[in-house]
């Protein structure tokens, strides 16, 4: 007999048993009678012994419960997502506790992995205190879009793996360089199953709204709810807005939002904006509001004449200087944006380093690091703005 | 609410309660006691139940506590191990049968089995019983039915 035939079959004992209830509530009837007439007697006798107790002893109770959480390890980690502490709280986690090692000797383990079908956190800790000098992640189905590794104390790591479709992978790989502090460097590889039978369904909740932001038209597409996190897929056919700043907000007021900054993912023409989930919460999600975006634009600096097109507030040049052949650009950028890349006037991405300016106001100063051979080249700016009138979308069905 | 009304949601669930002790208890003896002690509680908290649509998740919770009570105090005096939900657990559950199994495992997992398999409440009524988020009621149904590798639809328990 299988499992579950013997499930059926132990139901259907039960379902012919039977229970005397009525003689249960007649004890507990008689019960109550007793209790009453215990407890006038009881009473008189209490209030002289604690008059006692009271006058002759100083009570200083203290109750100490020292719980240890199971995943008391991974705390810290979750500055990443308010939404993976709510999900370890829920038991959603897989616990693996498997070693591995570098043939330099490097040991470490594979602590556990928490899984949904858009994201997967895999915590590792190494015997050694490192850092992580690269990585490469691969998963079973090839649709990794976006990792990410945070280190907690050069022992605790956390890597963060995102697919931009609902996938069931069955493994994710990692390969990780990690030096420790004397220079020596460890190459690592292990493997990690997911187990798909625990991952739990996500809801998708369609939306289908425009919203205009800076000129730019963005179709709010779906609204889905993961274990780990909210996710807002929109679509943009030109390329200025990378992300949405967005909240789900549940019917007893408790707002989830993003936690430090707009996170998010363009794919082509989709934009995948990540907010933490109300997917453990006890109260059901009630509306979404859209209130910010980050935008890039891009403008042309011409390092003869400092001159920038278009003219825009998010970069305005102050001087252009030379230093073996690269150029210093000193540029007041507003709060919040931020040049993600630059190209020469051929198109070619070119690293170049900026330098924070003392000043708490705007100047920053940029450093290419290597000549070039024009004297026009282009910064990819992101900026973060406020929508004027929030997109306000209820989301009961 | 009053005694006579407390005396006839009693009796309207009593197969529901008998079938949620008898779950947790293998011993059918034990298993109506602690019937007969939630019953007890029942009718001295009457009183204080402020709605009447939530008396068959508060009854319940009742015998749930009796059962908490009752379970403590047996493995106080017997020392039984705690489970270690860390190890491949898989062929020592294999091996019992299953009742025994449900007995076996770890309490937030009996408690969903119990209550959604056995007591047939819908997940929400669950997480309305033990106080926990329904989500969280889903994730712990998943592992416990993989650990007594039951393959139940949701029309078995409640949806």
């Amino acid at each position: 007999m299988n499992r579950t035939e013997e499930f059926r079959t132990l139901c259907a004992s039960y379902n012919e048993m039977s229970f005397p209830i009525e003689e249960s509530l007649c004890r507990a009837k008689s019960r109550r009678r007793r209790r009453t007439a215990a407890r006038a007697g009881g009473c008189a006798l209490g209030v002289l012994l604690a008059f006692c107790i009271t006058v002759n002893l100083l009570p200083g109770v203290t109750v100490v419960l020292a719980k240890v959480p199971v995943l008391r390890q991974f705390t810290s980690l979750f500055l990443l997502s308010p939404s993976l502490r709510d999900a370890v709280s829920s038991d959603y986690y897989t616990l693996l506790h498997t070693p591995f090692s570098a043939e330099s000797g490097l040991t470490g383990t594979v602590d556990g992995v928490i899984a949904d079908s858009l994201s997967v956190y895999v915590f590792f800790c190494t015997d050694t205190p490192v850092r992580c000098e690269q990585f490469a992640v691969t998963a079973s189905n090839g649709t990794v879009s976006h990792s990410s590794l945070v280190d907690e104390d050069g022992t605790r790591f956390c890597m963060e793996i995102v697919f931009t479709e609902e996938t069931d992978c069955s493994s994710v790989s990692l390969s990780l360089t990690l030096t420790e502090e004397n220079g020596t460097a460890h190459d690592v590889s292990f493997s990690v199953p997911i187990e798909q039978q625990t991952i739990l369904e996500s809801r998708t909740i369609p939306i289908g709204k425009t919203v205009l932001i800076e000129g730019h038209s963005v179709l709010i597409e779906t609204l889905t709810l993961t274990p780990t996190a909210a996710v807002l897929t929109a679509q943009s056919e030109d390329n200025a807005v990378t992300g949405l700043s967005f909240a789900v907000t549940c019917k007893d007021g408790t707002r989830f939002v993003q936690s430090s900054g707009i996170r998010s993912i363009r794919d082509g023409n989709t934009i995948l904006s990540y907010a933490n989930s109300p997917y453990f919460s006890a109260s059901e999600p009630f509306e979404l509001s859209v209130f910010g975006a980050r935008v890039q634009t891009s403008v042309c600096v011409d390092l003869e004449s400092g001159a920038v097109t278009p003219p825009t507030s998010s970069f305005a040049v102050e001087s252009v200087e030379w230093k073996d052949d690269c150029a210093v650009i000193r540029a007041t950028v507003p709060n919040g944006a931020v040049p993600t890349s630059y190209r020469d006037e051929s198109g070619v991405l070119c690293p170049f380093f900026m330098e924070e300016s003392s000043d708490p106001g705007d100047s920053a100063v940029f450093l290419f690091t290597q000549p070039h051979p024009g004297k026009v080249i282009t910064f990819d700016i992101d900026q973060t703005v406020s929508i004027a009138s929030p997109f306000v979308c209820s989301l009961v069905q | 609410m009053k005694e006579s009304e407390y005396a006839r949601r009693v009796f309207a669930i009593r197969q529901k309660l008998l079938k949620t002790a008898m779950s947790y208890f293998q011993n059918e003896t034990t298993a109506k006691d602690v019937l007969d002690e939630a019953i007890y509680r029942g009718l001295l908290g009457a009183k204080k139940l402020r709605h009447d649509a939530y008396f068959d998740t508060w009854m319940t919770r009742i015998l749930l506590n009796v059962y908490h009570r009752e379970y403590k105090r047996v493995c106080r005096e017997t020392d039984l191990p705690a489970f270690d939900l860390t190890a491949d657990n898989s062929a020592f559950f294999d091996a019992l049968p299953l009742k025994d199994a449900i007995a076996h495992l770890p309490a937030d997992y009996k408690d969903i089995i119990v209550l959604r398999y056995f007591a047939g409440y819908t997940q929400k009524e669950t997480a309305d019983i033990l106080a926990i988020p329904q989500g969280t009621v889903a994730t712990r149904q998943k592992k416990a039915l993989s650990l007594l590798r039951i393959s139940l639809s949701e029309e078995e328990g409640a949806s």
